[in-house]
Parts: structure tokens; C-alpha cells; sequence
């Protein structure tokens, strides 16, 4: 009994932690989007007529 | 049917745009029944399928370790694919699929191993036997390994995407000999004596194979929507380097 | 045409090593030393030491060409002979041949004095027909194991850790190969079934068709920017 319980709940953790990264992953990649984006902006050429990338 | 490609040609050369888009609009689909399928193996696992006869509860780790092993080969098999695309179109996507087959890859290697042990244990009296199919495992999970490592430790003037292709083709393309090589080892020697129950394969009761299929489908389901997330990480990095390069660009000017 | 380059490659590569015979003279004492230290690894009676001889021949032949490799390769680092090589007009896989060639024969020539040096130290007394057949096994392993080898130093040629990747990507794909040279060997020292021998021994062959192939293919991707 122990044995498959062990295996069931190293199977689960190892999986939970692998998502764990992926969305700590998703985390920076969405701050650094923001971040260029608002750099996008900023460095418009003129910023009345908006961005154009 | 203004996406069906117009010729051959057309098709090639946008197969993996195409794949990507479809990956994409099947990501949520994926994810939720990749969770649905999970709670039903659960709950055809902890409170369904019967216990077998001799082995008793160590043996259900079974519905873990077979699915960990098949999405193992499963990946490789992306690996492979992906590889020789690279290497004949060199369009970057190629290359993003067969980077993130072999991470995830790599994890389900590493879970299939650790759940063999899991199971030898109770019912080998060892963590670890000289099984042919255990041994293959591990020889694959350094070739995983090693492939990893070759895009880690790249130097920065090197052709990565290329170098690791090449790697990931040998790779693959060695498996079944060493599957064959370990196999006459093992079965040409004589056995130590241990007890030796085979996995169950032909003769399965009904349940225990439906719980098995269940636990197939939902592990393949979990791997393809991990490979999918991954893949659409790394070509939104991609994307925002490109971005970035803009943007030096712009402020140069 | 493509023969003669590949000559060529080889004859430079065996003239630089005749003129300092460093490299495979320092393997042979490396890897007699390797079968040496086997044997302390536990405390064998002659009969062990005959079952565990062609192992430890094919685990220090392994070793001492991990080592070889890398630094047959490095040597075309130095200096950008590899860009030398590169813009010539010789197809990649010419140039893969001609290494190739090259790491088998200084392989071999390792083994003329590590086989005799490893079947004393283990005790194995090998006759005439058994002799030829190691002979034949020997060549058929260290064609696939230098394929693989010459290979992957060009891969990890191309990362920052190339002596520590090497072997970590060449042993795992040399599994087959290992287990060919001793499982065959030690059929022959046993006297075990003819059988055996010739069925590892087709596993070596089948290797170096497929492996020797690929390798010779591939190569323009490995050492091309």
C-alpha cells in the first residue's frame, strides 16, 4: 500500500512542479511583453498618430 | 476552403505555421480534457479496478509507469520528426518543437524510472534489476540527457538548432539497437534468481486494461498540453526578442 | 577524386601523428592501466578474471578512445586548420571519411598492444581460430565505435565542455557496441556457443553499416557555421 501511494504522490509532485515552472516561466515572459510594449510606445516616433510597428 | 493548401509545395512550406495554429486553437481544448481524464483515472484507480491477485495494491502503480514509458518513446519520436524538418526546411519552429519534445521529454523519462524502482521494490525485493526494459530506459534517459546538454553547454558561435538536430536523429535512431543489444544480454545469460512476475501484457482482465487505455490517453493528453504550453513560451520569446531588436534599433535612430 | 581527399586527410592526419607519437602511445598506457585497475575493483580468482577480461579490454579501449577523439579533433581546432579544411573543395563527408579512417587506425594500432597486454593480465589463453575471430571482432567494434566517436567530438567540438561531453554522449550510444565486443569476446574465452559469437559480432557489423552511414552524412551539419 505505501509503495503505490509513494508512487502516486511522486508522480503528481513531480508533475505539479514541472507546471509550477512553466507558469513562473509564463509569469516573466508576460512582465517582459508589458515592458516592451510600454517601451513601444514610448519610443513611437510621434505619439499622437499612435504606434506604428 | 481558403487553408487548404494549393499545392504540395504550399503545404511544405507552411506545415509548421499550420501544426503551430492547430497546436494553438487545441491548447484549451487539450488542457481541460487532459484534467477531465485525470480525475477519472483517479477515481477508475483508487476505487474501480479490482487488485491483482498475487501483487495487490504495488501493482497499480502499473497505470503510472506503462503511460510515463509510451509518452517516452511518444517524445522521442517528436524529437526525431522535428529534427529531420529542421534540418531540411530551417524554419526556427521546427526546432522549438523538437527543444520542447525532449524537455518534457526528459521528465517523463525520469518518472517512468522512478516509478519502475517504486514498483520493483516491493515486488522484486530491489529498487533496481537488470531488466532489459529497465536498463533501456535508463540508457535512453542519458541520451536524453545528453542531447540537453549539448543545447546548455553550446558555444555561442555555434549553429545550436543544427548541432542538436543532428544529435536528436543518432539518438533516436539508436534506441531499437539498443533495445536489441540490452535484450540478448539479458536473455543470454542465465537469470539470477529473483522473482520474476512479468508485467501483465496479453492476458489482462478487462478492467485493469480499461483503467490502463484511461490512464494512456490522459498521461498523452497532460504531455501534449505541457509540450504545447512550452512551445508557445518559447516562440513568444522568440517574438519578443525580435521585438527587442526593434526597439534598440528604433532608439539608435 | 573524393577517394584521394579522403587519402590525403588520412595521411596528414597519421604523418602528424608518426612525427610525435604522443597521443596513442599515452592511451596504451592509459588504457592497460584502466584493465589494471579493474582488477582491484575486487579480489578475482583466475576464473573470475577470465569472465570479467573482455570486459575490462572493451571498458579501457572505451575510456582511452573518449580520450583520443577529442584531441584528434582538437587538433583542427588549432591554428583554424578546420577553416583550412573547410574551404577546400572536398564534400563534408570525404572529410568525415578521412577522420574516420584516420581514429579507426590509431584505435587498432592501440589495440595491437592493449589485447595481448589485458589477455596476459587476465590469465586467457586465446588458439589460433579463436584468435582470428577476436581479431575479426575487434576490427567490426572499432569501425562503429570511431564513427561515433570522431562524430561527437566534432559535436562537442562546438560547446564549452567538449572533453566533459564527450563521453557523456558518446557512451550511452556506444551501449550496443560494448555489449557486442564483450558478450562476443566472452563467448570465445568461455567456449560458449559459436552462435553467440557470430550474432554479436552481426550486431557490430550491422552498427557500422548504419551508424557509419549516418555519421558520414551528417557531418556538414556538425561543422558547418
Amino acid at each position: 500500500m505505501t509503495w503505490y501511494l509513494t508512487a502516486y504522490a511522486m508522480f503528481w509532485a513531480v508533475l505539479f512542479g514541472y507546471l509550477m515552472g512553466i507558469s513562473s516561466r509564463q509569469q516573466k515572459l508576460v512582465e517582459r511583453a508589458e515592458e516592451l510594449t510600454r517601451r513601444l510606445a514610448a519610443s513611437a516616433p510621434d505619439a499622437e498618430k499612435g504606434m506604428r510597428s | 476552403m481558403s487553408w487548404w493548401p494549393r499545392s504540395w509545395r504550399q503545404f511544405w512550406s507552411t506545415l509548421d505555421g499550420r501544426t503551430y495554429h492547430l497546436m494553438l486553437s487545441a491548447r484549451p481544448w487539450i488542457g481541460w480534457l487532459a484534467v477531465g481524464s485525470m480525475i477519472v483515472v483517479f477515481g477508475l484507480v483508487f476505487w474501480w479496478v479490482p487488485l491483482e491477485a498475487i501483487q495487490g495494491y504495488p501493482q497499480k502503480i502499473f497505470y503510472i509507469h506503462v503511460p510515463s514509458a509510451w509518452v517516452m518513446y511518444a517524445a522521442f519520436g517528436v524529437v526525431f520528426v522535428a529534427s529531420i524538418l529542421y534540418l531540411w526546411k530551417r524554419t526556427s519552429l521546427w526546432d522549438i518543437f523538437a527543444r520542447c519534445a525532449a524537455e518534457v521529454g526528459f521528465l517523463f523519462t525520469t518518472l517512468a524510472l522512478a516509478t519502475g524502482m517504486l514498483w520493483g521494490k516491493p515486488i522484486w525485493g530491489t529498487y533496481w534489476t537488470w531488466d532489459a526494459r529497465l536498463t533501456s530506459t535508463l540508457i535512453l534517459w542519458f541520451i536524453y540527457g545528453g542531447y540537453l546538454l549539448v543545447r546548455a553547454f553550446a558555444r555561442p558561435d555555434a549553429d545550436v538548432a543544427r548541432l542538436a538536430a543532428v544529435v536528436g536523429i543518432i539518438g533516436f535512431l539508436d534506441v531499437p539497437i539498443i533495445h536489441l543489444s540490452v535484450l540478448w544480454w539479458r536473455t543470454l545469460h542465465p537469470q539470477p534468481v529473483v522473482m520474476i512476475i512479468d508485467d501483465p501484457g496479453g492476458g489482462l482482465p478487462a478492467s485493469m486494461l480499461i483503467t490502463l487505455l484511461a490512464s494512456l490517453l490522459a498521461v498523452s493528453l497532460v504531455f501534449a498540453w505541457l509540450w504545447i504550453q512550452r512551445v508557445w513560451q518559447e516562440r513568444t520569446a522568440e517574438n519578443l526578442a525580435l521585438l527587442e531588436i526593434l526597439l534598440e534599433r528604433r532608439r539608435a535612430r | 577524386m573524393a577517394w584521394r581527399a579522403a587519402g590525403a586527410i588520412l595521411a596528414k592526419d597519421l604523418r602528424i601523428e608518426l612525427r610525435r607519437v604522443e597521443t596513442v602511445a599515452t592511451m596504451v598506457v592509459f588504457a592497460v592501466l584502466v584493465a589494471l585497475i579493474f582488477v582491484f575493483a575486487g579480489d578475482p580468482t583466475p576464473a573470475d578474471l577470465r569472465r570479467l577480461g573482455p570486459g575490462a579490454l572493451w571498458v579501457s579501449l572505451l575510456f582511452a578512445g573518449a580520450l583520443g577523439f577529442g584531441r584528434w579533433f582538437a587538433a583542427e581546432e588549432r591554428n583554424q586548420a578546420l577553416q583550412g579544411l573547410l574551404v577546400s573543395p572536398v564534400d563534408r563527408a570525404v572529410l568525415f571519411a578521412g577522420k574516420w579512417a584516420g581514429a579507426t587506425i590509431f584505435l587498432l594500432a592501440l589495440e595491437c598492444a592493449l589485447v595481448p597486454a589485458t589477455l596476459t593480465l587476465y590469465q586467457i589463453e586465446l588458439r589460433g581460430e579463436d584468435l582470428s575471430r577476436l581479431a575479426l571482432l575487434l576490427v567490426a567494434v572499432t569501425l562503429g565505435y570511431s564513427a561515433l566517436g570522431t562524430f561527437f567530438a566534432a559535436v562537442a567540438a562546438r560547446t564549452t565542455a567538449a572533453e566533459l561531453l564527450l563521453p557523456i554522449l558518446l557512451f550511452p550510444l556506444s551501449v550496443p557496441l560494448i555489449l557486442a565486443g564483450a558478450e562476443g569476446g566472452q563467448a570465445l574465452v568461455e567456449g560458449g556457443p559459436v552462435g553467440d559469437y557470430w550474432r554479436w559480432l552481426s550486431l557490430a557489423v550491422a552498427f557500422d553499416v548504419i551508424f557509419g552511414t549516418v555519421c558520414t552524412l551528417a557531418f556538414e551539419h556538425v561543422i558547418e557555421e
